[in-house]
């Protein structure tokens, strides 16, 4: 899994984190670097689409959380991931 | 630098998400692969949220740099030409562009243009004699060479052809335009209708390059710019169509 949005809605799935610990959740769970650019440009497509929103106090290291959305899509994309590499796997193995 | 970065998102983004994008760039370790990253992401950001008018212009102006870098990594060609003119010594004898067409034949033969590749004086088309076998650098020198006959300049019994030679090096260029006018007396002694050969203007030493033409690579870059433009407001007009924006546009 290397799509940006993703990574970032299972990082905030756990909790809510800022821009930095995102990145370092990320590659710790996906073995992904994200760039700076590449990890705002998906907070502000995940931001418009209502699927995280920030939350606490504006500070200059703004935090967010995942919305209800953004839950149900995440379960939803992953969901469907999971059916792809079941189906691999099984296929794999009776090959 | 990094501030820099940031000040190329467009404002709207960066009045939204500025202060903490500069916070997590100060988290971060410089680096190239950094910038590069936050570079793209400005680039996305303004194809996202820029007016139509600020993509055109901006796309535009890439394009036309990127022509003028691109004509950068074509070799620079230079062209010499020489103005001859040839006198029939009799009236009635054979047309003056058929003298000119058959010696021209000659003087560009494999064997002709093969002596004067090798010829040590111009040591022509070093690097690809050395990749490429010589009957395609002998093609590749007949597509460089080029008579051209003055269609407005007969009269009196004469004609005046020009002879040119485009080639990455201004003083061999020259110097095998001479070559080709030693050559064409040579041939011409073998014909049996009399004429008189004479230089009006002896080979010239080219001061401009002939190529590539820079100006032209920067009109090409500039169209590519405009019709990238027109699919990015087209695709974007699409989009958010589908969905709304978070953002206004600047």
């Amino acid at each position: 899994m290397s799509d940006p949005s993703l990574l970032v809605l299972s990082s905030l799935a756990e909790g809510d984190k800022h821009g930095y610990l995102i990145m370092q959740d990320v590659e710790s769970f996906a073995q992904v670097r994200l760039g700076p650019g590449t990890l705002y440009g998906a907070i502000t497509r995940l931001e418009e689409r209502g699927w995280i929103r920030p939350v606490g106090p504006k500070d200059r290291r703004q935090p967010y959380a995942i919305t209800a959305a953004g839950r149900a899509h995440l379960q939803e994309q992953l969901s469907s991931m999971q059916a792809v590499v079941k189906t691999g796997l099984a296929r794999l193995k009776h090959a | 630098m990094r501030r820099a970065l940031i000040r190329l998102y467009p404002a709207a983004w960066r009045a939204r998400y500025g202060a903490e994008f500069e916070a997590l760039l100060f988290d971060l370790p410089a680096g190239w692969r950094g910038n590069l990253d936050v570079f793209k992401g400005a680039v996305a950001m303004r194809l996202k949220y820029e007016s139509w008018r600020g993509i055109v212009l901006g796309l535009m102006l890439a394009g036309v740099l990127s022509g003028l870098l691109g004509s950068y990594l074509i070799p620079t060609q230079w062209r010499s030409t020489a103005v001859l003119q040839i006198t029939a010594r009799r009236m009635g004898d054979p047309g003056l562009n058929e003298v000119i067409q058959q010696i021209q034949s000659q003087v560009t033969s494999r064997q002709s243009l093969r002596n004067l590749i090798r010829d040590p004086r111009l040591d022509l088309y070093p690097v690809e004699r050395r990749s490429q076998p010589l009957e395609d650098v002998e093609d590749e020198m007949r597509a460089n060479v080029r008579f051209q006959i003055v269609p407005a300049a007969t009269r009196n019994g004469a004609q005046i052809f020009t002879i040119t030679f485009t080639y990455s090096d201004p003083k061999k260029a020259q110097d095998t335009v001479n070559g080709l006018i030693t050559r064409f007396i040579a041939e011409s002694i073998g014909i049996p209708a009399g004429f008189y050969l004479e230089t009006l203007d002896p080979p010239s030493l080219p001061r401009q390059p002939y190529a590539p033409k820079r100006s032209a690579f920067m009109i090409a870059g500039g169209v590519g710019g405009l019709v990238v433009a027109a699919f990015v407001i087209l695709s974007r007009r699409r989009r958010t169509g589908a969905a709304g924006q978070g953002l206004e546009p600047a």
